[in-house]
């Protein structure tokens, strides 16, 4: 089905869009969009929703099983507290997409802004090209996969979880150091990317992980894997 | 919160107020303490013209109209008044413009509008060749006061505000203007942290600051850049060093607009670009009716697009 969000309220939209989920629709396209916020916060279901324009601020926040395509942009915090689905976002994501999701996969093809992943719990977060500022804030769980570069103080404050970057870093945040990848790591990076239409894996990445695996404020960082 | 918008033709515009109201509109979200908007290029001017426009409070008719007296003798003495005219006029205050002319320095204008700040009852809303909207509330009401939808221009800034520092009157809504250079206006969205000590090396240098408004010492910091032979743009690179904070702010002058983020990139800025017009604001929801292509600003990341 579609829905036309032209001249529509967000809280119009999304209980349309629940309503049709509740009648078993299994694919729902979302016509001129424009740049709306919260579009399909709160959908659980099995159930897959094109966005056929951009997404304002919180685009599928808090979904459950959703399959959410976005033709172009979305704003801040994309995906926000999601606790399962798949959310793909063909342009570019404003900063905190990912913030703090419990599963789940969320793809950007284009560049992310800052604090991506910013204190995620679980679950996976690629970005297709490069990933701002202090991507992995407060990052408790979960894998980050960054295919350009990562700007400033990547993984700051980091707790668990891990960054795959095949780029640069320009620096790391307290608590984050820059390893080299396991064969498991590149089995999965080699997996992941596949499924995902990324272009053919090639053994560049390193990965960011935590100094110590819980981060306590005034004590000195020590070595801990 | 707040949303800040900007938009910058290469050609004057007849639909630009209604533009900038429909971006302003798409951004009410983020506040409804007050609206303002700063226009370029729409109204012609001589050479030594200027357009001063003030708030005018009084208890009544008679204390109005003898504020507006003192502002017209004070006007004569930097030049000529050629025609006075109340834009809004209510029982509390009234909006009222003054039209200048034989000034033949912005310095003067900068004087005479420093001497009718300084006159009970009066604040001055804008000085130069451009005009300025701004009043409490959301932009419905700046609309409705000013009638911008219905103006041209070839560019403009507008502001949403959520107020977090200083109070919510006219006077405090953005944009902010600062006298030290010709037409040169401001909206922000953040806050300065380091706005005290910013202000005490401004006014240290002779800056004279109208309010406690953190977004005011902006528009002074960059003025007096350019004062100092700085392009917008060099201008900008330092702001983005030397203010501390979350912000994002969209400076006017009478030929450019540029952006700033902080280093951080804690608030949001995206610009979109084509068809010789060039268009900034906090959220892409505000740049889609221009149907452009949208770019996402980086931390510490400033632009500046000319006529």
């Amino acid at each position: 089905m579609e829905i036309d969000c032209n001249g529509l309220s967000v809280r119009e939209i999304n209980r349309q869009i629940k309503e049709a989920v509740k009648n078993g629709e299994k694919e729902i396209v979302l016509l001129n969009p424009g740049a709306k916020h919260y579009l399909a916060a709160g959908v659980v279901g099995d159930v897959e929703i094109h966005v056929k324009g951009s997404a304002g601020y919180f685009a599928g926040t808090m979904v459950h099983g959703v399959r959410m395509i976005i033709e172009k942009n979305a704003g801040w915090f994309a995906g926000d507290n999601m606790t399962d689905g798949y959310i793909e976002i063909k342009g570019a994501a404003g900063d905190g997409v990912g913030q703090g999701i419990y599963n789940g996969t969320i793809v950007v093809r284009g560049n992310a802004g800052a604090r991506t992943g910013e204190i995620m719990k679980n679950g996976t977060i690629i970005i297709g090209g490069n990933s701002d500022f202090m991507t992995g804030l407060y990052m408790m769980g979960g894998k980050i996969v960054v295919l350009g570069n990562i700007k400033g103080m990547a993984g700051e404050s980091i707790v668990r979880g891990a960054i795959y970057v095949k780029g640069d870093v320009d620096s790391l945040g307290k608590n984050a150091k820059l390893v080299e990848i396991t064969e498991e790591d590149e089995e999965w990076l080699k997996d992941t990317l596949k499924a995902h239409d990324f272009p053919a894996f090639t053994e560049k990445f390193r990965k960011i992980v935590p100094i110590k695996k819980r981060f306590v404020y005034g004590s000195a960082p020590s070595e801990e894997g | 919160m707040c949303g800040i918008v900007g938009i910058l033709s290469r050609n004057k515009k007849d639909d630009l107020g209604s533009l900038v109201i429909e971006m302003m509109k798409r951004l009410q979200h983020r506040g409804r303490d007050g609206a303002g908007v700063a226009m370029y290029g729409g109204i012609s001017l001589e050479k030594d013209q200027y357009l001063i426009r003030a708030e005018i409070l009084g208890e009544d008719l008679e204390e109005k109209q003898s504020a507006m007296e003192k502002i017209a003798d004070l006007a004569n003495r930097y030049g000529n008044v050629r025609s006075i005219r109340n834009v809004v006029e209510s029982e509390e205050y009234f909006i009222t413009d003054f039209l200048v002319e034989r000034v033949d320095d912005f310095q003067k204008v900068r004087k005479l509008a420093l001497e009718i700040q300084g006159l009970k009852n009066v604040a001055v809303l804008s000085a130069g060749k451009f005009e300025m909207f701004k009043d409490v509330g959301t932009i419905d009401v700046v609309d409705s006061i000013y009638s911008v939808s219905e103006k041209g221009g070839t560019h403009a800034i507008g502001h949403i505000r959520f107020s977090t520092e200083s109070g919510v009157d006219r006077y405090h809504a953005h944009p902010f203007q600062s006298f030290l250079y010709p037409d040169i206006t401001v909206v922000h969205n953040g806050q300065i942290t380091n706005y005290w000590n910013t202000r005490q090396r401004l006014e240290a240098k002779g800056h004279y600051f109208t309010t406690d408004n953190d977004t005011e010492c902006i528009v002074h910091y960059v003025a007096d850049k350019l004062l100092d032979g700085y392009s917008l743009e060099e201008a900008l690179e330092n702001a983005v060093k030397d203010l501390d904070g979350p912000f994002a702010f969209i400076i006017a002058t009478p030929d450019e607009i540029g952006v700033a983020k902080d280093k951080l990139g804690l608030r949001p800025a995206m610009v979109a670009e084509g068809d010789g017009t060039y268009a900034i604001s906090s959220e892409e929801v505000a740049l889609e009716p221009l149907g452009l292509e949208t770019e996402y600003l980086a931390p510490g990341e400033f632009r500046v697009y000319r006529k």
